[in-house]
């Protein structure tokens, strides 16, 4: 009976074995981002838009930028238990953390990209090949613009700036009180990948066909749990770009995908 | 004999701070702080030898992690050993390209003023690849590659204040000094390494310019006292440039406290400050 079960057992393994391998195999392909903005809750108007905050404050924005600093995936063979262990181990040094390796990582898109606060919309980050088979998580930073930022404005100096925005907040007795916020500092998120309106977390497959992804901010929580009348300068800025980068959804729009 | 100052997080006792060599009251108590719910907390202990500290880590910091690199905040045990009683030495040793040259008072690692090779060995500080805190993880965990000023309510005009040990054992303080006997007034001190190439790697954009700022070619300077001490500056190199401090075999060759792999490609230029003299030029301390 035990050497049924373990011949059943090799069998499966042997019939398996090439699929799990075809998820190492080196594939190329495209990864495409753009930077997209769930309006959600914000009402767009004439020259901003405004939003009622969780915590009752309506804030009115006049003028804003910020700056995606970078983006790229991270490969599934990083947290693919066994074999991709194994793969890791028999593979030359994986480049991680802006450290340890000698070629970039190729799912990266070091773009800088200055985007309107003032008038969301959709932006494109740019487009890598690749030959890394599977994708797990999307990893996004915001940070300082440099010199050659792609869509650098002409109203505001963003060189060095990661996220500047410009408005007013109106408290419960109606009184309305402007603020500005400047910063330099870099914030990022790491998270699973999903499909449109799915929170399921998916992989995407490199392959014959392109992947999209789209890194989508939500304005309806920019303003999540910030007491205008409490917070300092470096409180507001660290909880604008928190909550930016942790209401961002990695979603893959094109590209082969399975869970 | 090894005496055992703090548990899971930095404590203190009265036989503790009879030991004056062991300066344990630099170190924060981590346990206060938390890199955020979904992370183990923050480990610190500290303890001394006759001549050496002991500094040992789960890698854990103790405010809000933020990633800007790919890579989670893990658990990362390390330990260092930071001389008791640093001695200058003849002559300069070269910090690794990569890794550990120093220990910052949460007990979290310092690396040099460079990244790896896959981003040119670029300057993280100036290329903004750093959290709010001026550090990020790694391979081998977080550590920091400028001034970690979210450690401290406050770091401006704070003369005195020990942001680390370097791995030779002589500190890193806060880069400020008194000016003049009372202290009413506090100076800044600067690196003497200028931006002198718009290159990305950060030893090749920068140069060592004799008595340019306050500070010799490795960041440090002896101070009125006639102790030494590098200076956590605002500008590059940020910590140091070089040991100026007698360092262990191990770190003569070019080894940090906890290596990175794949350390390769350039080294930072050799020093030979040639001595152990203070810099010229130092305005500190008077």
């Amino acid at each position: 009976m035990y050497q049924t079960v373990q011949v059943i057992l090799f069998i499966i393994m042997i019939l398996m074995a090439p699929s799990i391998i075809a998820d190492y195999l080196p594939v190329e392909g495209d990864i495409s981002y753009q930077l997209d903005w769930d309006l959600n809750g914000a009402e767009l108007t004439s020259d901003g838009w405004q939003i009622t905050t969780d915590l009752g404050y309506e804030v009115v924005i006049h003028e804003g930028y910020i700056t995606s600093f970078n983006a790229s995936l991270i490969s599934c063979s990083h947290s693919h238990g066994l074999f991709g262990w194994l793969v890791e181990m028999l593979s030359p040094g994986e480049v991680q953390a802006g450290h340890g390796g000698t070629d970039d990582e190729p799912s990266i898109v070091n773009a800088s990209v200055v985007e309107s606060l003032t008038a969301p919309s959709s932006t494109v980050m740019g487009t890598v090949h690749v030959t890394e088979p599977n994708y797990c998580n999307g990893f996004y930073v915001l940070g300082q613009a440099h010199d050659l930022a792609a869509n650098l404005p002409d109203d505001f100096d963003m060189t060095g700036n990661s996220l500047y925005i410009r408005g007013e907040y109106i408290a419960n007795d109606g009184t309305a009180t402007p603020f500005t916020v400047t910063t330099n500092v870099g914030w990022g998120t790491q998270d699973d990948l999903t499909l449109p309106q799915s929170d399921r977390n998916i992989h995407v497959a490199v392959g014959n066909e392109a992947i999209t992804i789209s890194i989508q901010r939500s304005l309806a929580t920019l303003f999540d749990g910030i007491d205008f009348e409490t917070a300092d300068e470096i409180t507001l800025s660290h909880s604008l770009l928190r909550n930016l980068t942790d209401n961002t959804c990695f979603i893959v729009l094109t590209g082969k995908t399975h869970s | 004999m090894m005496l055992v100052i703090a548990g899971t997080a930095i404590s203190y006792n009265e036989t503790v701070e009879a030991q004056t060599d062991c300066d344990t009251d630099a170190f924060l108590d981590v346990s206060q702080g938390s890199a955020g719910d979904a992370y183990p907390e923050p480990e610190l202990t500290i303890a001394c030898t006759e001549t050496e500290m002991v500094i040992t880590t789960n890698g854990i910091i103790n405010f809000e992690f933020v990633p800007t690199t790919p890579g989670q905040l893990q658990i990362v045990e390390q330990t260092y050993t930071i001389p008791l009683e640093p001695e200058l030495a003849d002559e300069t040793t070269d910090i690794p390209l990569l890794g550990t040259v120093a220990v910052a008072v949460n007990g979290l690692p310092i690396y040099g003023p460079n990244e790896g090779g896959n981003l040119g060995f670029g300057d993280p500080f100036l290329d903004g690849v750093l959290d709010y805190c001026n550090g990020h993880v790694g391979p081998t965990g977080y550590h920091f590659h400028a001034r970690p000023d979210c450690l401290f309510e406050t770091v401006e005009g704070q003369v005195g204040l020990v942001i680390g040990y370097a791995l030779d054992g002589f500190p890193i303080l806060a880069p400020y000094v008194c000016a003049d006997a009372d202290c009413t007034e506090t100076v800044e001190l600067s690196s003497s390494w200028q931006h002198t190439n718009d290159v990305t790697a950060a030893w090749d954009a920068h140069e060592y310019v004799d008595g340019s700022g306050d500070l010799d070619e490795c960041n440090g300077m002896v101070d009125e006292n006639g102790d030494y001490a590098y200076y956590a500056t605002a500008t590059f190199p940020y910590f140091l440039a070089c040991y100026s401090g007698v360092v262990s075999e191990d770190l003569q060759n070019g080894n940090g406290g906890a290596p990175p792999q794949g350390g390769d490609g350039q080294q930072p230029p050799q020093g030979g400050r040639g001595n152990g003299a203070p810099p010229p030029g130092g305005n500190g301390g008077n």
